[in-house]
């Protein structure tokens, strides 16, 4: 009877449950590649993948000499610019993605066959968006490389090894390849999109990125020779981007004043026809923590001194009426610096004794000096004896700094314009240059003066006196958003920074014996007991009070190497220009030619 | 139970008075057989007269009577695992006889896969580790215990606190996939480690350890790594015996890392920024400062340290009758930690099984957990209830800095204070786990043919973990500062600092940015297994058969959730509901476990001749939804024979030297299918969040998956094993040698190296690497009876290596970088250090030697620096190239892991006292410490060890054993952090695991008041460490700062009712 029992319970149990174990479901998130062509929103979804491709918060400001970024280890050059990186690593920005060049080849395999299950307008702005971001990958992989292979199939992995093995393609075949994908996302793009797309490619975004190329490829980077019919190609693209911005609505954001948070860092909505592309971020769902280290450490945590500006950029600042520090009409006095400067110096420079309110502490000075300033003091955390404040929103306190959430602009309206200035020039156009850049001088509340907003005179006459200002004007309207870097190595200018030697420090001491004699401050008390002193006299005298010359007076400055190891100078090597491919890549692919000047390399990705 | 025994007594001397008078030429002797170690009564042990046929066998309770001739007579008791004991028999008496357990026992009964085995019959490779063993020594896990017992199997503690297992590893591996943790099964339920970790060690009765194909095959697919096999206790039926066990354990910390003192610290850290600054510099200490520091030194972990604790207590009972045998027990555990942390277990077991009718019999198991925890919160904590991070950061802070001043929590200089925390000031985790797995199992003997039987069994598991976690921010004080250059804290708040003297503490803020939150995570798993068996077993006169066959099924599935709230406006109402209402404050995650499936089919058939030739089949074939459903099945089957040489009678005239000597030979194939499932179907993954965030939303998004592999299947692994094992008459010596060799086929991995990186995708599995290991392992011990005294020594010892036959490699990888015939782990990379650049003229002959140019790692050579062997330079050129860089590597040691483990046990008891103890090591073993902590000190004053007082300074050019302290980072240059050949530790060593004293109190004593028995113990665990680190502990790496194995001092006591 058991038996019966048993073998009956043992035969149902095994029949039914044999087959099934396997039948487990996937984890979750997976879709099928059917479902996946013949759904709009997963193919919406898809075209929405590529917006990672797009950087943010590239800086670069330790390479440009803008910034020193080391956190709170120490104080070391970035190997870039004493020539000590290798071709493993150390080359900023260096893409190699074609995990991304893979996932749009793939999204062009497949598009035709679901076309019939998306409305026309759809079709066409995927495949524009689609098309933007494959040259737009190619455009930063070109770039830093040089030629890289051109790859517009999905390939097999699996397919023998000797059809995978590519080489790379001219850096000249490249910037075509490039050129005609922007031509065809142009096409397809719209002007303008609906609200709950903000932030997708438009058409003016593409021609300014089109326009972006063609300055690189006709640039003394990739142009040694210059090549007046590039540069043409580079005038006429941007000239008509500039139109179809305008058309579009874009502009400059012109609230700009030099009264912090007031500028277009905190006005979303204002900036936002400035925007052209860029990537969007909102609280909660999605903010930039960036600077978490570039705040003081008061006001922060755990990490500091990741954005401290050198001495060197601090005195790039022009003054208030325009002209350069260095012009003996500019009226700069070295021993108040800070003086009468840039509106924009304001905005991105905090020194020794500025004021810099936050939601929690308010009023509240920044005392950065040695020993007084405590944490946040120079050679405590603070590595130049400056703080950048550009990107920082001081409505946010310590406790809440990671909510900040502006938008990041890897294209403002600002650089279509200089960037048309820039080719102006090139094609004889110099004094469009200069009406361009004194649109900028004019938003930035330059004084007016003669007209000229501070110009040398020969700007907008000379080539090369108007090409050192737009250069200049880059320099001080993209400071600290990653754009130095890149502009110097655009116009082989790293003799700039080598001509450096090595980047300082502008670290304030405070004198004791003079606050103690002239201002009654006790200086017996402890570190903080000073500064609070100091603090209520900036504060709380009277508007008369020359509080200029009472930080004058209480501070001896000393300009000192931030970096001082025997390895501190700044040397970076010709083969810079051009980044190395990582050797793991070449040991995989022997078609793979290395640049010249890394690693017996023999690729030149110069075009003439 | 007292009533009984006064009648069995009554009954006795009742029964002697009778044979004393009847006069026949035969006398009835009664008498009691016990475990010598436990004096727990054995049933079935076989009690036989010398030279006749008389034999009887002991009952449940350990009773016999047994009828022998008149005179002096000699009984021959006998007992499978036990030593064979004569007792000559002069006087009618009422004995107790005492077996001393046998570790080599050859009738022991050895638990294999799916059975058991005769040890003297087994043909594979298996170590046995008895309860005995495992017993009298404190644990909360029995992973822990097994150190230094088996040969091949590695044992590394994680840290001496509940819930953190041992790593175990079996063998060496011969595969680089997946994890090396052997597939543990628990009264024949496949379980995990952490099942294994969490079962009370007081109910273990045995663990076996399948080392090769011949035992482990027969688990197939998870059976690469080895096998552990636990037994638990069983009911042995019989009047009821109850034994309960307390013991209680006082921890202390065996190896402190020697940090400077304050003084010492900044006398270093003086010397070293000399070398950079100027004595005005405020970094610099004063004199006025080093004065004061001379008399004030902290240290943050004795600031709060408490001594773990913890006590345990164990109730069992067993018994019962033929249809209903019992064994049940409830077990508690409670630990307080080193900080303000806490631990309760409760374990209980409920074993019940009999036979309905002659032919059915039943096994009920049902095996629970609880865990509740307690610690003060830690945003690293990463789940360890030690809070090792936390650790970490006491041990590494500035010796300048107090912790407390007046009671409050210093901020100065850090914004956080850890002490404070560690005190439990930062709000908790408590996490709760519980876990409950039943199983039942039918046997049935099918009448008609003898020896065939059924059997069906189905186990169940699910267990479920709770963890609420709050977290607050505490105030710290800042304190003015006093001293030339402001280095001394002072008693007085400084209440002029800008943002006032008392802030939330930064570290509980970071990265939530609120100063109250509380998180609740819940899981859940369960699994089950189902088994349907035929077993076979027979014997035809010496033709000894057994054979079983059918059918196994498991699956597993499992849920997760996690859901916080930040700002809680009355940090007193620690609810979910009391949080901030706001969306942005709150947030809800979730996670679908990927559920499996397995099936398999399996059998194993043992033959032996009279017990002299051994033959071994097992197969199976295992299923798994890893695979699609072609390439789904994979069959592993095995082979093994073993030769009882000193059976054979041309070995006879040998047996009074050797009368135990087998050989054995196995070969089998295990199976791996350690890869992500689905990686044979096109896919792509659906993104809730994709970072992207256009209009007013973050978009969901989609993406491509991996490329596929359809063909993608097991791994399988080749197993090959000779063993010898031998004896001498009355054990005076016995052995065991085994050398095993695998290999590994169809090693599934992503072929990343060669496919070249412009195709893009991201790569499937594919079975293409091949790795083989090898090894040898020895074990030999020695046991001996002098009069009352019996004392035994055993020792094991292994070694083993593998290496890369085949693996996905560049197409033209560069020799130094080429894996093919390098060790599978334990590769060190590094320089070759040339030693201290000590002098100018060390500097010249430097440069003269390698060019003018020459650089390390971009600088120049300069004093104090290490100075490394220029090998090569980058892809083209491999000579020297005048230069220092990362081009310049070379494995420094093929031993990063232990390539010899070994352990010696001496046991000696004397009338009842027992002395066991334990050694354990590792060897062949080398170390790269871990760079932050030990190559580097920081500038701060941080984690100064005290090695570094004797580093490079002009002043100690000649004799420093250190490079310049500020030859690294601290100077903003890449030199003396680097891994290299310089800071190479060799890593052996030899730890006293444990040492235990124990005494029994004897049966005539206990009788008396019903007890059956008493041992009270003592235990020192891990109490010495024979080492070449002083400054932390090689079983735990490179790093002083990890949280330390814990020297433990346990009493405790067993009693059996």
């Amino acid at each position: 009877m058991n038996f019966k029992i048993l073998a009956v319970l043992a035969a149902f149990i095994f029949f039914t449950s044999c087959k099934k174990v396997f039948n487990v479901e996937h984890a979750g998130g997976k879709i099928t590649t059917d479902q996946e062509w013949s759904t709009p929103d997963f193919i919406k979804g898809y075209v929405t993948n590529f917006y990672g491709i797009l950087p943010a918060w590239n800086r670069d400001f330790d390479i440009s000499a803008e910034a020193f970024g080391n956190g709170s280890g120490g104080a070391t050059l970035n190997p870039f610019l004493n020539g000590t990186i290798t071709s493993q690593g150390g080359y900023p920005d260096r893409v190699w993605d074609y995990a991304s060049v893979r996932s749009i080849n793939n999204f062009f395999a497949n598009i035709e066959k679901a076309k019939s299950v998306l409305d026309e307008s759809d079709y066409k702005s995927l495949n524009g968006q689609a098309y933007f971001f494959r040259a737009y990958l190619y455009y930063r992989m070109v770039k830093v490389f040089g030629g890289v292979p051109i790859i517009t199939s999905v390939q097999d992995p699996t397919a023998d090894m000797n059809t995978l093995l590519v080489k790379r393609n001219t850096s000249l075949e490249c910037f075509d390849f490039i050129t005609k994908q922007l031509d065809t996302a142009i096409d397809l793009l719209p002007t303008t999109w609906g609200s709950g797309d903000i932030g997708r490619i438009t058409k003016g975004a593409a021609m300014a990125v089109k326009g972006e190329v063609l300055l690189l490829k006709a640039s003394p980077l990739f142009c040694k020779n210059p090549n007046p019919s590039y540069w043409a190609d580079a005038y006429n693209s941007l000239l008509a981007a500039k139109n179809e911005l305008d058309a579009d609505g874009y502009g400059l954001y012109t609230d700009n004043t030099m009264t912090t948070n007031q500028n277009m860092w905190y006005d979303k909505s204002g900036a936002a026809k400035e925007m052209v592309l860029y990537v969007r971020y909102h609280y909660p769902e999605k903010t930039n923590t960036f600077q978490q280290g570039q705040r003081p450490l008061t006001e922060s945590s755990g990490l500091a001194g990741v954005c401290d500006p050198t001495w060197e950029m601090v005195k790039e600042y022009p003054m208030k009426n325009g002209m350069d520090i260095n012009d003996p009409n500019s009226g700069y006095d070295s021993t108040e610096f800070w003086k009468n400067r840039d509106p924009r110096f304001y905005t991105d420079i905090v020194y020794n004794g500025a004021r810099y309110d936050f939601a929690d502490i308010t009023p509240r000075v920044e005392w950065i000096f040695n020993g007084i300033g405590d944490i946040d003091g120079y050679k405590a955390f603070n590595l130049t004896g400056f703080y950048c404040r550009k990107e920082i929103d001081t409505t946010l306190g310590a406790t809440s700094w990671s909510h900040q959430a502006f938008d990041w602009p890897i294209i403002r309206y600002a650089e279509v314009l200089l960037n048309l200035a820039e080719a102006a020039n090139e094609t004889g156009h110099s004094s469009d240059a200069k009406n361009l850049i004194i649109q900028i001088r004019q938003r930035a509340h330059i004084d007016e003066g003669n007209g000229n907003y501070g110009l040398d005179p020969l700007v907008g006459t000379d080539y090369q006196t108007t090409l050192n200002a737009i250069m200049k004007e880059r320099e001080i309207e993209f400071a600290f958003e990653g754009k130095r870097f890149w502009d110097l190595r655009r116009r082989r200018m790293f003799g700039v920074l080598n001509n450096l030697r090595t980047l300082h420090a502008y670290g304030p001491y405070f004198n004791a014996a003079v606050a103690s004699s002239k201002y009654s401050i006790d200086v017996t008390q402890t570190n903080s007991g000073i500064a609070s002193q100091l603090s209520n006299i900036l504060v709380n005298s009277p508007a008369n009070f020359d509080r200029d010359a009472f930080l004058k007076d209480i501070t001896t400055y000393v300009k000192q190497p931030i970096d001082n190891s025997a390895s501190n100078e700044i040397n970076i090597p010709e083969s810079y220009y051009f980044a190395p491919i990582d050797p793991q890549y070449i040991l995989q692919n022997k078609n793979l030619e290395q640049n010249i000047g890394w690693d017996n390399g023999t690729f030149n990705p110069v075009i003439q | 139970m007292k009533k009984s025994k006064l009648l069995q007594l009554v009954f006795m001397l009742l029964a002697i008075l009778l044979f004393n008078t009847s006069g026949i030429a035969q006398r009835k002797i009664s008498g009691v057989i016990e475990d010598a170690k436990t004096n727990m009564p054995l049933e079935g042990a076989t009690i036989s007269v010398k030279n006749s046929k008389i034999s009887a066998i002991s009952k449940a309770d350990g009773q016999f009577q047994i009828d022998v001739p008149a005179g002096n007579v000699t009984l021959n008791v006998s007992f499978v695992g036990y030593r064979t004991e004569k007792m000559p028999i002069t006087e009618n008496e009422n004995i107790v006889i005492r077996l001393q357990p046998d570790s080599v026992g050859l009738n022991e009964v050895v638990v294999v896969g799916y059975g058991t085995q005769k040890k003297e019959n087994l043909t594979g490779a298996v170590g046995v580790i008895h309860s005995s063993s495992l017993s009298d020594r404190p644990t909360s896990s029995p992973a822990n215990l097994l150190q230094g017992l088996s040969p091949g199997l590695t044992v590394t503690t994680q840290g001496s606190y509940p819930g953190a297992s041992a790593n175990i590893k079996i063998r060496e591996a011969s595969t680089w996939q997946g994890g090396s943790d052997p597939l543990y099964v628990i009264d024949g339920f496949v379980r995990d480690a952490a099942a294994f970790a969490s079962i009370n060690p007081a109910d273990i009765d045995n663990i076996s350890i399948l080392k090769d194909a011949a035992s482990a095959a027969i688990y197939g697919i998870r059976g690469g790594n080895g096998v552990v096999l636990v037994t638990t206790k069983q009911g042995r039926g019989g009047s009821a015996s109850i034994s309960y066990n307390a013991s209680y354990t006082l921890n202390t910390r065996e190896i402190i890392p020697r940090k400077m003192n304050a003084y010492d610290n900044y006398v270093f850290t003086n010397n070293a920024n000399l070398q950079l600054v100027p004595a005005t510099d405020p970094s610099i200490y004063t004199p006025d400062e080093l004065d004061y520091f001379k008399t004030h030194s902290n240290d943050w972990v004795n600031d709060t340290w408490r001594n773990p604790w913890n006590t345990s207590h164990n109730l069992s009972a067993s018994g019962g009758s033929k249809v209903a045998r019992y064994y049940i027990s409830g077990g508690y555990l409670h630990q307080e930690g080193a900080t303000s942390n806490s631990f309760d277990k409760y374990n209980f077991m409920a074993k019940l099984g009999g036979n309905i009718t002659d032919r059915v019999s039943y096994n009920l198991i049902i095996n629970g957990e609880w865990g509740n925890g307690d610690r003060p919160f830690w945003a690293y904590d990463g789940g360890d209830f030690n809070l090792s991070n936390m650790y970490n950061r006491l041990i590494m802070v500035d010796p300048g800095r107090p912790s407390f001043i007046n009671g409050l929590p210093v901020g100065n200089g850090d914004n956080t204070n850890t002490a404070n925390l560690a005190k439990g000031n930062g709000g908790y985790t408590r996490p709760t786990n519980n876990y409950i797995s039943p199983s039942f199992e039918l046997k049935y003997e099918i009448p008609g043919i003898k020896g065939l039987s059924a059997k069906g069994s189905f186990a169940y598991n699910t267990s479920n973990n709770y963890t609420k976690a709050w977290r607050n921010a505490p105030y710290i004080y800042y304190f003015k500062t006093t001293g030339t250059h402001n280095h001394i804290i002072t008693d007085q708040l400084d209440s002029a600092r800008s943002g006032g003297y008392k802030i939330l503490d930064q570290a509980q803020i970071a990265g939530v940015g609120a100063p109250t939150q509380l998180n609740e995570s819940y899981s859940q798993l369960s699994n089950y297994q189902l088994d349907l068996m035929l077993n076979y077993e027979n014997s035809f006169g010496k033709h000894n058969i057994s054979a079983f066959g059918g059918y196994e099924q498991s699956a597993s599935k499992g849920h997760f959730s996690n859901i916080w709230d930040n700002n809680y406006s009355n940090p007193n109402y620690q609810q979910l509901n009391g949080g901030s209402p706001n969306s942005t404050d709150w947030r809800i995650q979730g996670d679908q476990y990927q559920p499996t499936g397995f099936a398999s089919y399996l059998g194993r058939i043992d033959y032996n001749y009279a017990s002299k030739y051994l033959f071994g089949v097992t197969f199976r074939e295992d299923g798994s939804y890893v695979f699609p459903s072609n390439k789904r099945w994979g069959f592993f089957p095995s082979i093994s024979a073993g030769w009882n040489i000193a059976k054979e009678s041309f070995f006879s005239r040998y047996n009074k030297f050797l009368d135990f000597l087998k050989l054995r030979v196995s070969y089998g194939i295990t199976g791996t299918d350690n890869t992500a499932p689905w990686q044979w179907q096109q896919t792509y993954n659906f993104n809730a969040n994709s970072n992207v965030y256009l209009g007013s939303s973050l978009y969901p998004s989609t993406s491509l998956g991996s490329t596929i592999n359809p063909s993608i299947t097991w791994e399988r692994n080749h197993n090959y094993d000779l063993g010898l094992d031998f004896a001498t008459p009355n054990r005076l010596i016995s052995g065991i040698v085994d050398y095993w060799y695998k290999k590994t086929t169809n090693i599934l991995g992503a072929r990343n190296a060669s496919v070249p990186s412009t195709v893009g995708a991201s790569l499937p599995a594919v079975n293409y690497g091949i790795a083989s290991a090898k090894g040898l392992e020895l074990s030999l011990s020695h046991e001996n009876h002098i009069g009352e005294l019996f004392y035994s020594v055993s020792a094991n010892w292994a070694i083993s290596s593998n290496e890369y036959l085949r693996v996905d490699q560049a197409a033209s990888v560069r020799d130094y970088q080429n894996l093919i015939g390098k060790p599978v782990n334990g590769v060190i990379y590094g320089y070759v250090s040339e030693g201290i650049i000590r002098t100018q003229e060390d500097i010249n002959n430097i440069l003269q030697k390698n060019g003018d140019s020459y650089t390390i790692f971009g600088s120049k050579p300069q004093l104090g620096m290490l100075n490394y062997k220029d090998i090569r330079g980058p892809l083209g050129t491999d000579s020297p190239d005048g230069k220092i860089d990362n081009n310049d590597q070379v494995p420094i040691s093929l031993n990063g892991v232990p390539r010899v483990n070994y352990g010696f046990n001496l046991t000696i008891g004397w009338k009842g006292i027992n002395v066991t103890s334990i050694f354990a090591g590792l060897a062949k073993y080398d170390i790269m410490p871990t760079d932050v902590y030990y190559r580097r000190p920081l500038p701060y004053g941080n984690d100064n060890l005290l090695i570094w007082k004797n580093a490079w300074t002009p002043q100690t050019a000649a004799t420093a054993t250190m490079p310049s302290a500020i030859m690294n980072d601290w100077k903003s240059i890449s030199n003396s952090q680097m891994s290299s050949s310089f800071w190479l530790k060799n890593g052996a060593f030899l730890r006293l695991k444990s040492l235990t004293v124990d005494y029994n109190i004897p049966g005539t004593i206990l009788q008396k008041v019903s007890i059956k028995s008493i041992r009270v113990y003592f235990t020192g665990e891990n109490l010495f460490e024979w080492n070449h680190t002083k400054d932390w502990d090689p079983e735990l790496g490179g790093d002083f700062r990890t949280y330390p194995i814990l020297k433990g001092f346990t009493f405790g006591l067993n009693a059996t009712f």
